[in-house]
């Protein structure tokens, strides 16, 4: 034992220079991938821990006129708390300081009418800026970071908002044109708040009022000072807000409701607006999390690239002197435990620096829409990741030595070694005609003989090759992505825009299609109404909506058949399609609102939430109109599907609509599920950029190190006739040779893993399959070669300076 | 190992086993070995022959090619041979594991390379000591049993410098002070004087006498005849076997090199 210490102790005293660029090396890379790693579980709970802390009301009760005990259902032991709210209907001012009322429901003013509740033991918002509003003083308002940015508002500043009054609860407010009748409140915005519903990911549209997630909320002395000057929904005696405890069953909870004195009819409303968010804003956080482990993932890789490459040099320098120590007695396995011994006095700090890294990266987390929901932003520490990360690091630091160091070993003094012999490409090339430099150059790259150290080509075009690969597929991915955003039909938009508010519940079947037909724009447009109930098929609850195409067939893109028209007959997502086991042309037995139904899948289409508010992309299912009526409901017609005539003025009947209809005239937004991939789209171009450069780093190591390790073969090349500037063209060679071996595999894989992800992304949406972006893919040929080239003309031009006299004298 | 016993290499008694020993130190016997290279074979030893008596000092000459590095590396126990026998003081050496060879280098075997092999990470008491910490002694006795010979051989002023700062017969010196370190039955030395100037040379082979004349065994390859000189014996190769063999007798003596030697 005392001999591997004394050995490991002077290797590391003779080689600390490298051993600690190594180490910090391993630190850095290391620290990336548990960054990368603790970043994506500080991404994946961010939502969830959010909805936590925020404690969301999860059942509303809609109380008749005095029938319910409130103490009776505080008491009952699923109830966590229990409180009373109200939306008001006030709308925020213009500049000018009168009635913006084109602007009412973008703003939406929640008041806490009790005690507890909003804001304090439900629903509690994260503070961004500011202070708690003063429940005691009336005009003290808190106001999402929606409405700050909207009208600049920070701390301190005052927001105006006009009341309507009581009386005008019945107008139509929303779709059409009524002034407020009472009277302006003065708020003094105190706090910048966030509310889990605030990261609802669906885009937010300034012309589209039921679009805006602005909110306000007020406190119990405004309600008790004003509350009988300002319209309102909810407040006394008018429903409750509970939340439960963690883990309560519901449904014993509402059979205990309905058992109390009173609560046989009550309407119970279960579910919360923030776990409908959180459950759709985790679709774009899960995307972000696999983005941050893939990132992880390459952080690795490419750290064992670059520290392998650094290892195996630093092994095979140290295995220079192998024979030696077996000559002296040394057993192999003592040799090996000596290099190991060094490996650790890189791995151990290295494995701590990882560490510090990681934490000292950790504010950078989470990313894109997680970041957000973080309630405790900055420095983090997750001991479970941070202890196996430095355990991971240091034990692949270990095992990359040993696999640098599990080689043969030629004693001292032993015979030569024995060449594996010329590959026969290089007699094919040599037999060509090819010129003398690139034969030299590819035998140096392409030459691996036993005691010659690591390979130059095996690491270097490893490297280079990860790099290609990964560049074509971030490059195909990309492609892929970018023609399903900027094309509205591949996501489903085969309509111009959506006219009326589908939140709303007016039926506008008596006047919208008249008012549309009055258009000299419109050429055609299907009436839509959407059905709040979902329509169950084989135990599976689906989101549904009626049409009826009007005129001229406005409907969702049809991947196969057509739309429905007559009763009994279903058009379905394709997704929904798959998870059903469906086929078009197959009957489905179902149930619609207490009713069954006996259904005709007669079309698979791209469906999205603009056809139906809640559609995600590719789900739900379409019955007609016919089928609804009957069914015999009572639905209303919500909204339009219009499609302008071809070659209009879009941004002219775009504005014509807006007279007609005011703020809910709907353009094409991107889906939720293409706007989750965009906010994520440009990593794969980081991660193919850092790998690109780690690569070229790779390159210029590898071949600088090549240069001074055949510093013999080059001389005798220079002995043989070769000018300076052949010698220098042999390195170039060689750079090239692992460039063109990186390409020709590397970019085929690059396509086919590009391709291959964005089918894995792309068939969850029903968007079409990948493209191959051919043009930008020729471009990586040149680049790289270029790069190799430009990499490699400085060792080129050293490898030209050798003096063969001293070269081979020293040899 | 004892860790006090005395470095003196005038003492040749320190070297003689207190047993009845056995009055060969190695016996080599119809060794035969064929290396792959250049995917043809080459058959390095074609059935070779070599006996040594113990405190013998034996030259083994012969030209390039004939095998007579391969003979030294198979005695040493660092490459094994296709078929044959080879006996070290009593023990038979083929066929063993690669441990039990690298164990029986560490009681037999001390070597001695033309390009010195010294250890560059370590300084120069280290790479004498070194030896004897891997056959199990004390650190501190080997670093002692290490100054000792460092000074025997007249490099006790360098221990803590680097072998990079001595010249090519210091550095040699050294190479031979290592061999010595844990008192080998047998000093195999692979030209030792190749890679110096005639004065370091020199100096090197005067070791070797003086190593001899205190009954320390010395198989010695080289290809130059006044190196050869030095030996008591003088072993010709060619062609992977022993082809003359001439015992105790001095240059003007001895008897002329087969053809082509």
């Amino acid at each position: 034992m005392a001999a591997i210490w004394v050995r490991a102790g002077a290797e590391l005293r003779r080689r600390w220079r490298g051993a600690v660029v190594l180490a910090v090396l391993v630190g850095i890379a290391g620290g990336a991938a548990i960054a990368g790693v603790a970043g994506a579980r500080r991404t994946e709970s961010a939502l969830a821990r959010f909805v936590a802390y925020s404690r969301p009301v999860e059942v509303f009760i809609l109380k008749p006129e005095g029938g319910l005990d409130v103490d009776a259902v505080a008491r009952l032991p699923q109830v966590a708390d229990v409180s009373q709210s109200a939306y008001a209907l006030l709308t925020p001012s213009t500049a000018s300081g009168r009635p913006d009322i084109a602007a009412l429901g973008s703003i939406n003013p929640f008041v806490r009418t009790s005690e507890r509740g909003l804001g304090t033991t439900t629903d509690i918002p994260y503070l961004v800026e500011g202070r708690p509003a003063d429940p005691d003083r009336a005009l003290e308002v808190m106001v999402n970071e929606e409405v700050a940015e909207e009208y600049e508002l920070r701390p301190g500043d005052t927001l105006r908002m006009w009341a309507y009054t009581p009386e005008q609860l019945d107008a139509d407010l929303l779709q059409a044109t009524t002034e407020p009748a009472g009277r302006a409140f003065d708020f003094t915005v105190i706090g910048v708040i966030r509310l889990p519903f605030d990261l609802d990911p669906t885009p937010r549209d300034p012309e589209v009022a039921y679009t805006g997630r602005g909110t306000v909320l007020l406190g119990p002395a405004f309600w008790e000072h004003h509350g009988d000057e300002v319209a309102a929904f909810g407040g006394d005696d008018t429903g409750l807000d509970i939340r439960l405890h963690p883990g309560s069953d519901v449904q014993a909870f509402e059979r205990a409701v309905r058992a109390l004195p009173g609560g046989n009819d009550l309407e119970i409303q279960v579910g919360s607006e923030a776990a409908r968010v959180q459950k759709e804003a985790e679709q774009a956080t899960d995307v972000e999390a696999g983005a941050l482990v893939a990132f992880a993932a390459l952080a690795a890789v490419a750290g064992l690239l670059v520290v392998g490459q650094g290892l195996a040099r630093q092994m095979h320098l140290e295995g220079a002197e192998h024979g030696t120590l077996l000559a002296l007695g040394m057993t192999w396995g003592q040799v090996l435990a000596a290099s190991l011994l060094r490996a650790l006095a890189i791995a151990v700090p290295g494995g701590l620096l990882a560490g510090a890294v990681a934490v000292a990266a950790s504010p950078l987390a989470p990313i894109g829409l997680a970041r957000r929901a973080e309630i405790d932003p900055g420095v983090a520490v997750d001991p479970p990741v941070l202890a196996a990360g430095m355990a991971l690091v240091a034990v692949a630091v270990v095992v990359r030595a040993a696999l640098a160091a599990w080689r043969p070993v030629l004693p001292a003094g032993g015979p030569a070694p024995a060449s594996r012999g010329r590959p026969s490409a290089l007699q094919r090339l040599a037999g060509a005609g090819a010129p003398p430099t690139a034969v030299a150059g590819l035998a140096m790259a392409l030459d691996r003989r036993r005691g010659a150290g690591p390979s130059f080509v095996g690491t270097a075009a490893i490297g280079a090759l990860v790099a290609v690969a990964v560049i074509t597929a971030a490059l195909t991915f990309g492609a892929s992505l970018h023609r399903l955003a900027t094309t509205p039909e591949l996501q489903g938009w085969n309509w111009d825009v959506v006219v009326g508010n589908p939140n709303a519940e007016e039926d506008l079947a008596s006047i919208g299609p008249a008012r549309l037909a009055a258009q000299p724009f419109v050429d055609g447009f299907t009436a839509v109404s959407d059905i709040l109930e979902p329509l169950t098929i084989g135990g599976l609850d689906i989101r549904a909506a009626g049409v009826d195409l009007v005129t001229g067939d406005v409907f969702s893109p049809m991947a196969e058949g057509r739309p429905p028209r007559a009763p009994g007959e279903v058009v379905l997502g394709g997704r929904t399609m798959e998870r059903l086991g469906l086929a078009v042309g197959g009957r489905v037995e179902g149930r619609l609102g207490g009713q069954d139904l006996s259904l005709h899948v007669v079309g698979r289409a791209v469906l999205n939430a603009g056809l139906q508010f809640f559609f995600t992309m590719d789900e739900g299912a379409v019955l007609s109109f016919e089928e609804l009526r009957r069914l015999g409901g009572d639905l209303p017609t919500t909204h339009f599907l219009v499609r302008y005539v071809e070659g209009v003025d879009e941004a002219a009947a775009f504005d014509a609509l807006q007279a007609d209809w005011g703020k809910t005239v709907l353009r094409p937004q991107t889906p939720v599920e293409v706007g989750n991939l965009r906010r994520v789209s440009g990593l794969p171009f980081v991660l193919a950029g850092g790998i690109a450069v780690l690569a070229v780093a790779t390159l210029a190591h590898a071949t600088a190190t090549s240069v001074r390790r055949r510093r013999g073969e080059l001389a005798v090349l220079k002995a043989l006739g070769f000018l300076r500037r052949q010698v220098a063209a042999t390195v170039g060679w060689q750079a090239t040779t692992v460039v063109v071996v990186a390409l020709a595999f590397g970019l085929p894989l690059g396509v086919a893993a590009g391709r291959w992800a964005w089918q894995m992304v792309a068939s969850g949406m029903g968007a079409p399959g990948a493209v191959t972006p051919v043009l930008a893919g020729l471009l990586i040929v040149p680049a790289a070669l270029a790069v190799a080239n430009v990499v490699a003309a400085i060792p080129a031009r050293a490898a030209g300076h050798v003096r063969p006299a001293i070269a081979l004298r020293a040899e | 190992m004892s860790d006090n016993r005395t470095v003196d290499i005038e003492a040749s008694s320190d070297m003689q086993p207190a047993t009845e020993p056995n009055p060969d130190v190695l016996t080599v016997r119809g060794v035969r070995k064929t290396y792959e290279a250049e995917g043809a074979p080459v058959r390095a030893l074609r059935g070779a022959d070599l006996t040594m008596r113990r405190g013998e000092f034996v030259a083994v000459m012969g030209p390039s090619g004939c095998g007579k590095s391969t003979l030294l590396n198979l005695i040493a126990g660092l490459d094994s041979a296709d078929e044959g026998e080879i006996v070290i003081d009593g023990e038979i050496i083929t066929g063993r594991s690669e441990d039990d060879l690298a164990r029986m280098r560490r009681r037999h075997i001390g070597i001695v390379f033309q390009f010195f092999n010294l250890l560059e990470g370590m300084s120069v008491l280290e790479n004498v000591a070194l030896p004897a910490i891997i056959a199990g002694m004390k650190r501190k006795a080997a670093e002692t049993r290490a100054r000792d010979l460092l000074d025997l051989l007249g490099l006790s002023e360098k221990a803590k410098a680097a072998p990079g700062v001595l010249s090519g017969g210091q550095r040699q010196r050294l190479a031979i002070a290592r061999a010595l370190a844990n008192q080998p039955t047998l000093v195999l030395a692979d030209e030792p004087t190749g890679a110096l100037d005639s004065e370091g040379g020199h100096e090197v082979m005067e070791l070797f006498r003086r190593l001899h004349a205190n009954g320390q065994a010395i198989l010695l390859v080289t290809h130059d005849a006044k190196v050869a000189a030095a030996a008591e014996r003088i072993v010709y190769m060619r062609d992977g076997r022993v082809v003359a063999d001439a015992v105790d007798v001095s240059a003007q003596a001895r008897p002329p090199a087969p053809a082509g030697v």
